[in-house]
């Protein structure tokens, strides 16, 4: 079956204020593949541009170059209605719960909004709501009230039946659990979980938390300063991590085990992320890496699938 | 007077009880919690948001204010110069002696610890100045050369530079330079990393460690992520509800925890390097504090409640050597 | 006696509810907590001083505006001196020890003062009302567009703002009330509906509608200056308001702008604008009386409060401190009422104030 999303060269830059040619380079080509029904994750630090990603893969905002193909459609060429179409089959679960409800409407009205603006018709509406609510844990109590009569858990089950009442075909969620305590982050994932598998949706998971991205995802991919350096499927890139930046950033998590986390070798990397303003000559990674060679300080590596399914962007793994 | 405390004890809190008085009722945040923290080790207080890890190592030097008020309990300290005093009935100028002196924080938020105005080399100065009268040039140099043990580069430049011209990391280095200035005797470290990436927290965890064994000072680590505890301490007291619920070394109570909270709490965590298909929720949420119900706390959520959990609260008993839990699982009525 | 205020304020939003009950017999669950959230602004209204207070000075001017021009015992065109010489600048006749007289005293032309002001008032009341309710819309509008579009569309209509503010008022209340009277005098005469809805709105009758064209003439020069200060402050909420979460779900579920604006961004907007317009108020009666006072706003016989001070001068302090002193302090609560109401509105309107008092009036109901 052919993938749900294509996304080509995508990129996104920002302009900085006061500069008429410097550029943040939030997103600067991007390309991968979403197959129906996966969970596709996407891993890197601060600045990486993983949000910006997530963003203009929905249009949100709005890419500086790239393709971006749902439905056979370019998106990124989409106007009036046919836009209007990809919204409602394109979603995004946002990162705060507190702040993506808007403080003054009901819960009922929150989540009757989008079936209205799609001129999507319910019979009863009370009925319908309230089964709906049941489905993310939430009950009939909860209909009226105002965001900030909820905790911040139970906001994000609102958050998410929002995004899934259209029912989309795919769902971008950037961070949903990083702002719930440990407990309720359990809750909110085994739910994703159950949805999707309901709604056969599509999930694009961005989070920097790779432990959970590992238990959500089917493949995952690292990004590094407005680029992916690996894809390969979570099992393989937590065994095998070629890129010497994925195997900086697993060798970092805190692994709740103490026996292995006080043996494991830890990789330390120097410095700082640089700044997507000026990112560096040839492969971005090599100020920091502890294996950089020449030809990584002049020439960017492409991607390349060194195993069947596993790329990665590394000077490294190129056969001259 | 019970002001006696074992040679390899720093410190000594026990039975601490802090309230706040609000408009919607008395919150007990804190509610008769003990702890030791002996020499050269690092101690984590883990728990979820609401557990009153934040409150007991606030109300340790008194750091709590209106409406908040510390009802009861002692903190038993000993100072550099071997005196045992407690540090909530110590009359405020001496307390204020031991603050950033023999007792330094670091806290969460590295932007809002450090004032944008002034630049971390004063910082640092100013905290020198606080504690010792030394002349400006020797606090200078000692500035510099804080700066350089927290591996900030180029730290004779650094040292002149305002906070928002450092990175996050950066920032959260300058803070524990600050806080490491007078050799403290213990270091209170309030989530130091969650705000920080996690390549940073890695460097950040592993100078805190570096500089407890150079400094030999003891840690006190507070946090919700189960990894950073495996990964930095030595003992571990898990927290909910604002009470303690289970404390031991760090490989008892990840390979054997006791208490239910503990166990559940350590399957919602995924870990990466395990096969999960599923992880396991805690249903429910944290009660209320405010006229908490009798009887144990965590009983509303606990699997395994029986009656007397939710009529008497359990007392805390050493199950194992250095293994101590307070359930009614393990405690005979 | 704020337990008195807070069920009579209780009962009115009661009776609203039922109202909307009878036309959707389902309005009262669906919006229950938007009920409770109004019934606990009105405690927290009754719970303040200065908001009973104000409140209570706004109902009096409003009243008094309302049937004022109905229920003056003389019409101000009539120049009572001309028929009694006696009445010319009656000093006040205040019981005991006086008796009979005109309450207030009366003015140079005879008239009642006390009549007069039933007139003032209406006059001022809607006056103030109609610069507030035309320059507030129009500045919010134009904030909103600036502040969510961004970009050039902000630099322009900021520019314009900036443009406007730099205009002086007064000159420009002078420049128009040099030029413009005439004009709108020939508008009136050829739009006789339009005239006798404001000459009823104003209290005033058919033969004033030149001093109409006055009044308008300064309504005008006040609603330019005015609206620039709404669209300045609307546009630095709406960019806070704009990067907050719940505007870009709005947005990904595929809103129009326009829709966005109305339904999302403005509500939340709101609450510091009405504070400000509840202020407006009060500053809009006392700059429209200056003006008048200035001589630009409408003349003899239009009983306009600053007009009337601004007579009382030539005879002032000896034979006319009665008007200047009367007039002055029916300003002075006019203005008093709406700047206190204003105060007390914005700890009402504030969710984190009334938050506090909810969780107040929650522990006391659980003592009794």
């Amino acid at each position: 079956m052919a993938p749900i999303l294509v996304v080509k060269d995508l990129k996104k830059y920002f302009s900085v204020r006061g500069s008429l040619f410097k550029k943040v380079r939030a997103v600067d080509g991007v390309s991968f593949e979403l197959e129906h029904g996966e969970t596709f994750g996407v891993v890197g630090e601060t600045g990486c541009g993983k949000s910006t990603l997530g963003r203009t893969v929905l249009r949100l905002l709005e890419p500086t170059a790239g393709k971006i193909i749902f439905e056979n459609k370019d998106v990124t060429k989409l106007k009036g209605a046919e836009l209007k179409e990809f919204r409602r089959k394109a979603q995004m679960v946002f990162q705060d719960p507190h702040s993506s409800l808007n403080p003054r409407m009901t819960i009922a009205e929150i989540l009757l909004e989008p079936l209205k603006e799609h001129g999507i018709h319910v019979d009863e509406p009370e009925r319908f709501l309230v089964e709906n609510l049941e489905m993310v844990g939430l009950g009939k109590e909860h209909l009226y009230r105002y965001p900030h009569e909820l905790s911040g858990g139970q906001k994000q089950r609102v958050a998410i039946l929002r995004a899934i009442l259209l029912k989309p075909k795919f769902i971008v969620l950037d961070e949903p659990t990083s702002a719930l305590d440990v407990s309720v982050q359990a809750q909110i994932l085994n739910l994703l979980k159950d949805l999707q598998k309901k709604l056969r949706a599509s999930y694009i998971f961005i989070s920097h938390d790779l432990a959970v991205v590992k238990y959500m995802s089917k493949r995952i991919a690292v990004m590094y300063l407005g680029k992916f350096v690996e894809i390969a499927d979570s099992d393989t890139i937590f065994e095998k991590p070629l890129h010497p930046y994925t195997q900086a950033l697993f060798s970092s998590i805190p692994i709740p085990d103490p026996k292995i986390a006080r043996s494991k070798k830890r990789i330390i990397l120097q410095g700082e992320p640089p700044s997507p303003v000026n990112p560096p000559p040839g492969c971005r990674f090599h100020p920091r890496c502890p294996k950089a060679m020449d030809i990584c300080k002049k020439k960017e590596p492409a991607m390349m699938e060194v195993e069947p399914g596993h790329y990665v962007a590394c000077w490294l793994y190129a056969k001259r | 007077m019970g002001m006696s405390l074992d040679e390899k004890t720093v410190l000594k809190v026990k039975d601490l009880d802090v309230r706040f008085y609000t408009y919607a009722g008395v919150v007990h945040a804190v509610s008769k919690v003990s702890f030791d923290v002996y020499e050269k080790e690092v101690v984590s207080l883990v728990g979820e948001t609401g557990c009153g890890k934040t409150v007991t190592t606030r109300a340790i030097t008194r750091l709590i204010e209106s409406p908040g008020r510390i009802v009861g309990g002692s903190a038993l300290f000993r100072r550099r110069n071997g005196e045992v005093i407690d540090l909530l009935k110590i009359p405020d100028e001496e307390l204020r002696k031991i603050r950033g002196n023999e007792i330094a924080y670091v806290f969460q938020d590295p932007s809002s610890a450090l004032d944008p105005l002034y630049t971390i080399g004063y910082h640092i100065i100013e905290t020198i100045k606080a504690h010792r009268p030394v002349d400006k040039k020797t606090m200078k140099e000692e500035a510099v050369k804080l700066l350089k043990q927290v591996l900030i580069p180029h730290a004779e430049l650094r040292v002149k530079n305002y906070p928002h011209e450092l990175s996050g990391g950066m920032r959260q280095r300058a803070v524990i330079a600050t806080a490491i200035a007078n050799k403290p005797r213990l270091l209170i470290a309030d989530e130091p990393t969650t705000n920080l990436d996690v390549t940073v927290q890695a460097q950040i965890l592993e100078l805190l460690k570096d500089l407890q064994k150079q400094y030999g000072m003891s840690i006190i680590l507070i946090t919700h992520n189960l990894g950073v505890v495996a990964e930095t301490s030595d003992r571990v007291y898990v927290m909910y509800a604002g009470k303690v619920v289970e404390h031991s070394n760090v490989f008892e109570l990840f390979e054997r925890p006791l208490h239910p909270y503990t166990q559940m709490l350590l399957k919602a965590v995924p870990n990466p390097l395990k096969k999960i298909e599923r992880l396991e929720s805690i249903p429910g949420t944290v009660p209320s504090l405010i006229n908490p119900p009798p009887g144990c706390r965590f009983a509303p959520r606990c699997p395994l409640a029986k009656d007397v959990c939710k009529e008497k609260e359990p007392p805390i008993i050493e199950v194992e050597p250095g293994h101590h839990v307070a359930c009614w699982l393990y405690a005979r009525r | 006696m704020s337990e008195t205020i807070y069920n009579l304020l209780a009962k009115a939003i009661d009776l609203y509810v039922k109202i909307r009950v009878k036309f959707d017999p389902e309005w009262d669950i669906k919006n229950s907590s938007r009920i409770r959230e109004w019934k606990l602004m009105a405690y927290a209204f009754s719970r303040s001083p200065i908001g009973i207070v104000g409140g209570f000075l706004v109902l009096i001017t409003a009243i008094t505006a309302i049937i004022g021009p109905s229920i003056a015992w003389q019409g101000y065109w009539e120049y009572k001196v001309v028929e009694n010489p006696d009445l010319w600048l009656k000093p006040p006749c205040l019981p005991p020890s006086c008796s009979g007289g005109p309450l207030l005293g009366t003015d140079e032309w005879g008239r009642d003062v006390l009549a007069m002001i039933f007139y003032g008032v209406r006059i001022s009341f809607v006056i103030s009302l109609l610069i507030v309710l035309i320059g507030a819309p129009l500045g919010i509008l134009l904030g909103l567009i600036a502040g969510y579009k961004g970009g050039v569309v902000d630099e322009v209509i900021m520019r314009i703002t900036d443009m406007f503010v730099a205009f002086p008022g007064l000159v420009l209340a002078i420049a128009f009330a040099t030029v413009l009277p005439q004009r709108i005098r020939g508008f009136l005469e050829a739009n006789t509906q339009i005239r006798d809805f404001l000459l009823w709105l104003f209290g005033l009758r058919p033969q004033e509608y030149g001093q109409l064209a006055a009044l308008l003439s300064v309504l005008l020069a006040l609603v330019i200056v005015w609206w620039p200060i709404y669209a300045r402050t609307v546009r630095g909420t709406v960019l806070s308001v704009r990067e907050q979460v719940f505007i870009e779900a709005a947005r990904s579920i595929g809103l129009s702008t326009w829709r966005i604006l109305i339904r999302h961004i403005l509500p939340n907007v709101l609450s510091p604008i009405i504070v400000m317009m509840t202020f407006d108020l009060a500053t809009a009666a006392l700059l429209s009386a200056s003006l008048s006072f200035l001589g630009l706003g409408p003349q003899d016989p239009v009983p306009e409060l600053g007009f009337m001070i601004s007579k009382a001068g030539q005879y002032f302090p000896e034979r006319s401190w009665h008007i200047v002193v009367f007039d002055g302090t029916v300003l002075l609560l006019i203005a008093f009422g709406w700047n206190l109401l204003g105060d007390s509105l914005r700890d009402v309107l504030d969710p984190r104030t009334r938050r506090a008092i909810e969780v107040r009036a929650k522990a006391k109901k659980k003592k009794r």
